[in-house]
């Protein structure tokens, strides 16, 4: 994948540089807004990392001036400010997802892998979805695995589609309660691992192949092997 | 003690008014007496030295007519002189006085005459009465005594019903600043006490109190100010610290058993930065709902709607500690507010009544026992109320004002993990929202009721 991280803070971009190259992306960076505008605009990229705090022009304007030149990269705003207010005006501004510092960089990579993959489907208006064996009817609001029916909860549903849609990649807790519940805030109990352990025992049990996995220090992917 | 400044105000005025009395009316009886002994003296020398006719001469005299009364009888009981003739005499009464009525003719036929007299008995039997007509001066008394009693009735009237104003003026004055005092000690530290600007004593006292509470408030702003700089300031090294224990790990270290020590270390290092990463947010989250940030986010928001919503995200979790979340929540509580910060309040709400509820657990006959927490919502008047129950162990009355504080934490619950911002953030929520919170007893457990004004009560240009 061809990332470019626009970030002026030399210790964060550090980390975020070396992250993504230890899994093996090939990273740009500029530190400051003009000249991360000028690499976006004429490198090709699959995703673009924008911090909102720079020198110059900042993170906001650096988007705002994309969107208006047509340029559809998905876009990852970072940023020190967690405000409900900030978080808007980020994803107002043309960015997709909003990242507040600091993060695990197993949060920052799931995140990239959701946006890289929603901008390639193809957004045609889907009915049914289907994973594996297990098959997902959006309009009539079931589900099946091999043929048989499983009862969904109206959230568990929702869990399952959003599972579903992200489908061989990594979601975080942080990303499932941001798209499921769509609430940001930062709930200190387990919930979102007692909401997939009753799922699981939903799709997962009686079948001969688990699909929904935890994966460690992450969170969580529906995969066919482990 | 209205009551005994009264009655020591009545006892003065009476003993004033009382004083007059004595000096005025006393006055004129002793100077009546002293005339008529005056008199009996000089009439008794003159009959030692002139004898009976001079005596008859002199008591009959022009000395003795109008309000001077004489009487001189002889031995026999024989009228001798005067200007008084009464049968029987008044009986001679040693030093005492005297008094009688008797009727004499007067230029409109017989007038009754009020007498004060004085009686000796002369050498050789003779009867000597002397004294004064003192009907004028009886009308003179009976005038003063009756201005007296007036006086000292109105003057007790007056006196109470100013008392009573100016009393009640000056009660309602302490009841007020009492309040005040109590509102300020509740944490409201905005509070002044009120003044009259009249600069009376009250008005100087309230004026100093109000600059004593401004210095304490001034000095918790500035101690606030200073933690919350420190969690800012302390931000950016633990993100820093983070980023580098994170790239640690992202190195391959091979699959010795140090190796693993070592990635269960860092790991457990960034778990910790991450709490106080966590600690200084909310910290930097209330300040900044207190320091009244900017609202072009708000909208109309069904309140009931997001506890549904934040009930149901926590609703398995509860289920794991063995309780059960109840909702009992009364048709829409429209409010206008943050959606993300109402679930933020009612997400900790829940999740103390979780953590702290403890009315699940295993029964000593070995059954799962149910903890249930209520979640309540209802309108009343302008307002919408939240409440979340639980019934654990509860809160100590005295300390139910507390747990709203920043890094409260109560002496039962210092084994927990958790910050101690929780509450302090759900406080920040609902006033950043124009209500508030309070916390009350509902043995067993303790309830927190959350109020916010109702979306139809606020008029639109306050929030835009």
């Amino acid at each position: 994948m061809h990332i470019l991280l626009i970030e002026d803070d030399r210790e964060a971009a550090e980390y975020i540089l070396k992250g993504l190259r230890e899994c093996g992306h090939v990273v740009d960076h500029a530190d400051d807004g003009e000249d991360g505008l000028h690499i976006a605009r004429t490198g090709s990229f699959d995703v673009l990392i924008v911090d909102r705090m720079l020198p110059g022009l900042d993170g906001l304007s650096v988007v705002r001036a994309l969107r208006a030149e047509q340029v559809s990269i998905p876009v990852l705003f970072l940023s020190a400010l967690g405000e409900v207010n900030d978080r808007i005006r980020g994803l107002r501004s043309g960015g997709d997802d909003y990242l507040v510092k600091p993060f695990a960089f197993a949060e920052l990579q799931a995140r990239i892998e959701a946006l890289v993959r929603r901008g390639n489907v193809f957004e045609a208006v889907e009915t049914k979805i289907s994973f594996a064996d297990l098959e997902m009817d959006l309009l009539a609001r079931t589900v099946t695995r091999g043929g048989r029916n499983i009862d969904l909860q109206p959230r568990e549903f929702r869990l399952l589609e959003y599972l579903m849609r992200n489908a061989g990649q990594v979601v975080t807790r942080t990303m499932l309660l941001e798209n499921v519940w769509e609430y940001h805030f930062d709930p200190r109990t387990n919930v979102i691992d007692v909401h997939i352990s009753r799922l699981r025992s939903k799709i997962d049990k009686n079948f001969p192949t688990s699909l929904l996995h935890t994966v460690r220090g992450a969170g969580y992917s529906l995969r066919v092997n482990s | 003690m209205a009551l005994l400044y009264m009655l020591l105000f009545s006892a003065s005025v009476s003993l004033l008014l009382g004083y007059v009395y004595w000096s005025t009316v006393g006055y004129l009886t002793s100077r009546t007496d002293e005339a008529v002994i005056a008199e009996i003296e000089l009439l008794v020398d003159r009959y030692r030295r002139l004898g009976l006719s001079a005596l008859i001469r002199a008591v009959d005299g022009p000395n003795h007519s109008g309000e001077s009364i004489c009487l001189l009888v002889g031995p026999d009981g024989m009228f001798l002189a005067g200007t008084l003739n009464v049968r029987p005499l008044p009986t001679y009464a040693g030093n005492n006085w005297i008094e009688f009525e008797h009727y004499r003719p007067g230029g409109s036929g017989t007038e009754v005459v009020l007498a004060r007299a004085r009686a000796v008995i002369l050498p050789g039997g003779l009867y000597l009465l002397v004294g004064r007509d003192v009907r004028d001066q009886r009308e003179i008394e009976h005038l003063i005594t009756g201005a007296l009693a007036w006086s000292l009735g109105l003057t007790v009237l007056l006196g109470l019903v100013g008392g009573l104003l100016v009393g009640r003026n000056v009660l309602r004055r302490i009841d007020e600043i009492s309040w005040s005092i109590h509102d300020i000690m509740e944490g409201d530290l905005s509070r002044r006490l009120p003044t009259q600007g009249i600069g009376d004593e009250l008005d100087r006292l309230s004026y100093n109190v109000n600059d004593m509470i401004g210095r304490i408030e001034s000095l918790m702003e500035g101690m606030r100010e200073v933690s919350d700089d420190i969690a800012h300031d302390l931000r950016s090294p633990l993100n820093r610290m983070r980023s580098r224990l994170e790239i640690g790990l992202m190195a391959k270290g091979g699959d010795t058993d140090v190796a693993a020590e070592q990635r269960r270390a860092l790991q457990d290092a960034i778990g910790e930065i991450d709490e106080l990463l966590r600690l200084f947010d909310s910290m930097l989250s209330i300040a900044r709902l207190e320091a009244c940030v900017e609202e072009n986010q708000w909208e109309r928001l069904d309140l009931a709607v997001i506890a549904r919503e934040v009930g149901e995200l926590y609703a398995p979790a509860a289920e794991e500690h063995n309780e059960v979340l109840k909702f009992e929540l009364e048709g829409s509580l429209m409010i206008r507010g943050v959606r993300e910060l109402l679930g933020q309040a009612i997400s900790n709400l829940i999740e103390n009544a979780i953590r702290y509820g403890g009315g699940g657990g295993v029964g000593e006959d070995g059954v799962g026992q149910q903890g249930r927490i209520e979640v309540r919502g209802w309108r009343e008047e302008k307002d919408v109320f939240l409440e979340v129950r639980d019934r654990g162990r509860g809160v100590p009355a005295q300390d139910q004002k507390r747990v709203f504080d920043r890094f409260i934490r109560l002496e039962s619950s210092r084994n927990t993990s958790g910050s101690g911002l929780g509450l302090s953030l759900v406080r920040a929520v609902a006033r950043r929202h124009g209500g508030d919170a309070c916390m009350k007893d509902a043995s067993p457990g303790c309830r927190v009721i959350l109020r916010f004004p109702s979306a139809d009560s606020i008029p639109v240009h306050e929030i835009e």
